[in-house]
């Protein structure tokens, strides 16, 4: 949504926070990978890249997210490493 | 005026924001009455309160959908003698990417990207149902679940198995067709460097195709063939299974709109791709994705309810507002309808309803549609 409805503050917002929540709230593997045990047991690596998306797509977002952008940036980097 | 749509709640009296409520799946909201009863209402319905504009320009619709020609049943497979044919000089996988030059390499720290794109295509190609064309890159594969749809007469011999398993479950299938669009959309020069991009391509193409022939009609969609436990009781190849292959029919009696919207969310963002490659056939995805929608918007019931066989498997837990809210944005993306601008972005209310649950899965596209 805020891909599709750029001029529209609210889901660049909510996906800043989520992002957010993200990095902070959720265990992670010893090399990095998220991983939340409350969510899943199972298919870790499945929730993993599929937030390992969101967080690029956000990283992504053009025009970048304010105050987020070095963050993101640099995890962008590290998910490329 | 706004609506609000409870199944559930058919039939039941509520006080609702100072009104007498009765819950008989429309109900009408005062603009004015909002934000207070709409805040109120979804902390009360959190999954089941819906909000909207009320009718679709159905004229717009219409025209898209006009544009395209279904594929007619051809029944030719049936009379085949098997339904799978192993392959007669079954061989390994070989799979050959191109070697990343120095610099990168150095920046992903030796990883070899191109390799992981390249072999996570070949996955997706070796989870392939149906008879196998000659672009087949998995020597140990050969043809399978020829008959599928038989009995129903619809071409369901395609698409993708779920898992180790050779069940064909549209919505966990269809969940991953929309994902594998989306990063092609999005990431299509990375594709491209590692010259994969025509592979992954026509990797999607294979479980689109299947969704089409799943739709032989507006509002009918086979949302699942074979049965979980049956299948899971046998141990062997797809190639030479002989076991019953149920299908499941979804229809206005019967509705399930958790695969249905997913389905057109995956064509809707398969449409985008192949307007350059292939405009007539990305006429075809859209026509299809319109008529799946509207299907899954007009008849609601989480799908399980429909098919209670998917239950033990693929059961949605999170409903289906997620997907018609994720399915409405790809179709605007796709058609630039501005209904669906409307539509996504009142869906999008319903979800922030519920508190986001921040997995991202098959089941639950919540955190996605931001």
């Amino acid at each position: 949504m805020a891909q599709i409805f750029k001029e529209d503050e609210t889901y660049r917002n909510n996906v800043a926070r989520e992002a957010d929540a993200l990095i902070i709230k959720h265990n992670k593997t010893p090399k990095g990978l998220l991983f939340n045990p409350e969510i899943s047991k199972w298919g870790s690596l499945r929730y993993a890249s599929n937030w390992a998306y969101f967080l690029l797509g956000a990283a992504r977002l053009d025009p970048p997210l304010p105050n987020h952008k070095v963050k993101y940036t640099s995890l962008f980097l590290y998910f490329k490493k | 005026m706004y609506w609000a749509f409870a199944p559930k709640y058919r039939d039941k009296y509520e006080q609702l924001a100072d009104k007498e409520w009765k819950f008989n799946f429309m109900g009408k909201l005062e603009r004015d009455a909002e934000p207070k009863s709409r805040g109120f209402f979804c902390d009360k319905y959190p999954l089941h309160g819906q909000f909207g504009e009320p009718d679709p320009d159905q004229s717009t619709i219409n025209e898209f959908s006009e544009q395209f020609t279904r594929k007619k049943y051809n029944p030719t497979l049936c009379s085949a003698k098997e339904s799978g044919k192993p392959p007669s000089n079954p061989k390994n996988t070989e799979p050959k990417w191109v070697e990343a030059e120095e610099g990168e390499k150095n920046l992903t720290k030796g990883y070899e990207l191109n390799e992981v794109i390249t072999k996570s295509i070949l996955f997706y190609e070796a989870q392939r149902a149906g008879p196998l064309g000659d672009d087949n890159r998995i020597p140990w594969r050969g043809h399978s679940t020829l008959k599928d749809g038989c009995k129903v007469k619809a071409n369901l011999e395609g698409g993708w198995f779920d898992a180790g398993d050779h069940v064909k479950f549209a919505l966990p299938a269809a969940f991953s067709a929309t994902l594998l669009a989306w990063g092609i959309l999005d990431y299509h020069p990375a594709y491209e460097a590692s010259g994969e991009l025509e592979n992954v391509v026509y990797s999607i193409k294979w479980e689109l195709d299947w969704l089409m022939t799943a739709h032989p009609s507006p509002n009918v969609f086979y949302a699942q063939v074979g049965d979980g436990d049956l299948d899971h009781s046998y141990w062997g190849t797809p190639e030479k299974m002989s076991m019953e292959r149920p299908v499941y029919k979804l229809t206005t009696q019967n509705p399930g709109t958790e695969p249905t919207a997913e389905a057109a969310a995956a064509l809707a963002a398969g449409s985008i791709i192949f307007r350059q490659i292939d405009a007539e056939y990305s006429t075809a995805l859209l026509g299809h994705a319109l008529e799946l929608f509207a299907f899954a918007d007009r008849y609601r019931k989480e799908y399980h309810y429909s098919i209670p066989e998917v239950a033990k498997f693929y059961k949605s837990w999170s409903g289906y507002n997620d997907e018609l809210c994720w399915a409405a944005g790809w179709l605007y993306r796709a058609s630039e309808i501005e209904y669906f601008s409307e539509t996504a972005r009142g869906y999008y209310k319903s979800l922030k309803c519920n508190y986001a649950s921040s997995s991202i899965s098959w089941d639950d596209k919540s955190l996605l549609g931001e």
